[in-house]
C-alpha cells in the first residue's frame, strides 16, 4: 500500500452564504495557498450529503468538477449522510493507497440556508429509520433523547452540558471561517429556547453553507495520513445496544488506531462530531480518550480547551464553525491539517504532531476516523 | 391486557412493527404477539417538529416488557425499544415510569 500524504486544503467561510453549491466549492478551492496544484489533479471525489433535496441538481460530481475548470477528469460523489465529509476522504485516501491516482482533488460542499427551516429539518429528518420519521423523531429529537438517557446514566447536568457550547464559541472566535465568531455565556445557553428537551438551542450546531478542500497525493509532504477507520451501526435505533455510546465510532477508532499503532493517549488535537453538545462528550468516551462518564469531568476540568490536556474542537466543532452536513467531516481533515503544520493562528495547539478527527453519519450509524501525523 | 404484533426470530431478536427478515441475522421471521406494556428508557418535548407534525410532540422510547419470556419458553430472547408518540404532557413523564403501547397504522403511541 502506498503512503498518502496531504498537499494543499481549504475552506469556504462557513455560515449563510448568498453562493451557490458550486460557487462554495469554488471559494474553498481558491483559498487553498498554491491553486496550481488543480492543474495536476487526476481525479475529483465530490463529497455531500442532500444537495438533491437541497439543490434541486443532481449529477454534482461532475457538475462541481467542470465549475472547477477540471473537466476531462473523473468525478465521483461519496455520500453517507452527515460524515459524508469525511467518507470521500476516506475514498481519496483508498484511491492513492492503491495506487490508482497519483493525485486527487477531495471536496465537500453543501448549500442548506436558503430554504425554510421546517423544510430542511424534514430533510435531515430522511437519515433516520422510516418507521422512527413515521412518528415525527427527527435526528434532534433522538439526539435529545439520547442526551436525557446519558443525564439519567451519568448524572450529566445542563450547566455542565451548556460548557461544551461555551468551549466551542470561544474557539470559534478564533476561527475566520467560523459560521459564529461571537462568545456566549453559560447564562445564555441554558437559558436559551427549549428545540427539543433537554437540548436548547445553544445545544445544537446551525444549520450551515460550506465547502472545504483537500488535496491527498502520493508524494511526501508534512503532513501524513495514519490511520482511517469505518464503521456502521443499525439504522433502527430499536436494534441498539446502548443508547448513549456508539458503536459505529468504537469500530470506527479501533481500526484507525491498529493502524496507525497508536493509542488514546498518544493524540495531541481531535475533532470530534459535536452536531450536538452531548455527542461531543460521548464521542470523546466512544474515542477511548475518556471512560463511560468520564467526558463530564474533562469538560469541567477544562482539559478539553485549547489550552487543556486534550484540546477538542479548536476549530469551533460543528457548533460554532458551522454544520454544512456533507462537508464537516472534510472540514475537521482541515483543521487538524493547519493544526499540524502550525497554521492555525490564534488558535493553534501548542506542539501537535498527532490529531485525529471523528465524524457520525446519521444518528451514528455511519461513522468515520482518520489519524493525521507530522511527517 | 393488549397485544401487540410483532415478529421473532429464531435468534431470539423480535421486532416492531414485523418484518420478514430480521435485521440482526438475515433469517425468515414469524409473527408473533407481544405484551403492550413497557418502561420509558428516555424521552423529549421536541418544538422543531418535522413537516406535517405540529409542535409541541411528546416523544419516548420505550423498552417492551420481556416478562413473557417463559411462556414463549426462550431465554434469549430481545425485546425491542421503539419510539413512540405520547399524548401527555412531559412534566408527567419520568425515566422508568410503566406505559402501554398502542399501534395505529405502524405509528406507536405511548398511554400512561
Amino acid at each position: 500500500m502506498k503512503n498518502v500524504y496531504i498537499s494543499e486544503v481549504g475552506l469556504a467561510k462557513f455560515g449563510k452564504r448568498d453562493l451557490t453549491l458550486e460557487e462554495l466549492a469554488y471559494e474553498a478551492a481558491n483559498n487553498m495557498k498554491d491553486a496550481t496544484v488543480l492543474e495536476t489533479i487526476d481525479a475529483v471525489f465530490f463529497g455531500n450529503m442532500s444537495g438533491e433535496e437541497f439543490t434541486g441538481l443532481s449529477n454534482l460530481s461532475a457538475w462541481v468538477t467542470d465549475y472547477l475548470g477540471l473537466c476531462g477528469r473523473p468525478a465521483i460523489r461519496i455520500e453517507t449522510a452527515s460524515s459524508s465529509g469525511a467518507a470521500v476522504f476516506q475514498a481519496g485516501y483508498r484511491a492513492i493507497a492503491s495506487r490508482c491516482f497519483n493525485q486527487v482533488l477531495v471536496i465537500a460542499s453543501e448549500k442548506m440556508t436558503h430554504i425554510p427551516t421546517k423544510r430542511a429539518t424534514s430533510i435531515l429528518a430522511k437519515v433516520i429509520d422510516p418507521i422512527e420519521q413515521r412518528n415525527g423523531c427527527t435526528m434532534t429529537a433522538l439526539a435529545a433523547m439520547v442526551t436525557r438517557r446519558y443525564m439519567h446514566e451519568y448524572g450529566l447536568t445542563n450547566e455542565e452540558l451548556a460548557l461544551v457550547s461555551v468551549k466551542n464559541h470561544e474557539n470559534g472566535m478564533l476561527n475566520p471561517f467560523a459560521h459564529f465568531q461571537k462568545p456566549v455565556s453559560l447564562e445564555t445557553v441554558i437559558n436559551s429556547k427549549i428545540i427539543s428537551s433537554p437540548l436548547r438551542l445553544f445545544d445544537c450546531s446551525p444549520i450551515s453553507d460550506g465547502a472545504a478542500v483537500v488535496v491527498l497525493t502520493s508524494k511526501p509532504t508534512n503532513v501524513k495520513v495514519t490511520g482511517v477507520g469505518h464503521g456502521t451501526e443499525h439504522v433502527p435505533i430499536q436494534y441498539r445496544e446502548s443508547l448513549t455510546s456508539f458503536s459505529a465510532t468504537r469500530r470506527a477508532v479501533k481500526q484507525a488506531y491498529e493502524m496507525a499503532n497508536k493509542k488514546p493517549e498518544d493524540i495531541d488535537v481531535a475533532e470530534v462530531h459535536d452536531a450536538f453538545t452531548s455527542f461531543e462528550i460521548i464521542d470523546t468516551e466512544d474515542l477511548d480518550f475518556f471512560k463511560p462518564g468520564g467526558g463530564i469531568k474533562a469538560i469541567v476540568d477544562g482539559k478539553t480547551r485549547i489550552d487543556g490536556e486534550l484540546p477538542i474542537n479548536p476549530s469551533g466543532g460543528l457548533k460554532a464553525r458551522g454544520h454544512p452536513v456533507g462537508v464537516s467531516g472534510l472540514a475537521q481533515v482541515v483543521e487538524i491539517t493547519w493544526q499540524l503544520r502550525g497554521e492555525a493562528g490564534k488558535r493553534q495547539v501548542n506542539g501537535a504532531k498527532i490529531g485525529l478527527t471523528q465524524s457520525i453519519g446519521g444518528l451514528a450509524s455511519n461513522n468515520l476516523v482518520n489519524i493525521l501525523e507530522v511527517a | 391486557m393488549g397485544l401487540l404484533t410483532a415478529a421473532k426470530c429464531d435468534c431470539g431478536q423480535i421486532m416492531l412493527p414485523p418484518r420478514e427478515r430480521c435485521l440482526i441475522c438475515m433469517k425468515t421471521t414469524k409473527l408473533c404477539k407481544i405484551k403492550d406494556t413497557g418502561n420509558i428508557l428516555t424521552f423529549t418535548t421536541l418544538y422543531a417538529t418535522p413537516e406535517g407534525f405540529e409542535a409541541p410532540l411528546v416523544l419516548a422510547v420505550i423498552k417492551l416488557e420481556s416478562t413473557n419470556q417463559e411462556q414463549n419458553g426462550d431465554s434469549n430472547i430481545k425485546f425491542p425499544m421503539i419510539v413512540c408518540q405520547g399524548r401527555v404532557p412531559e412534566a408527567k413523564l419520568k425515566i422508568g415510569l410503566r406505559v402501554k403501547v398502542e399501534e395505529v397504522e405502524e405509528r406507536y403511541f405511548f398511554l400512561i
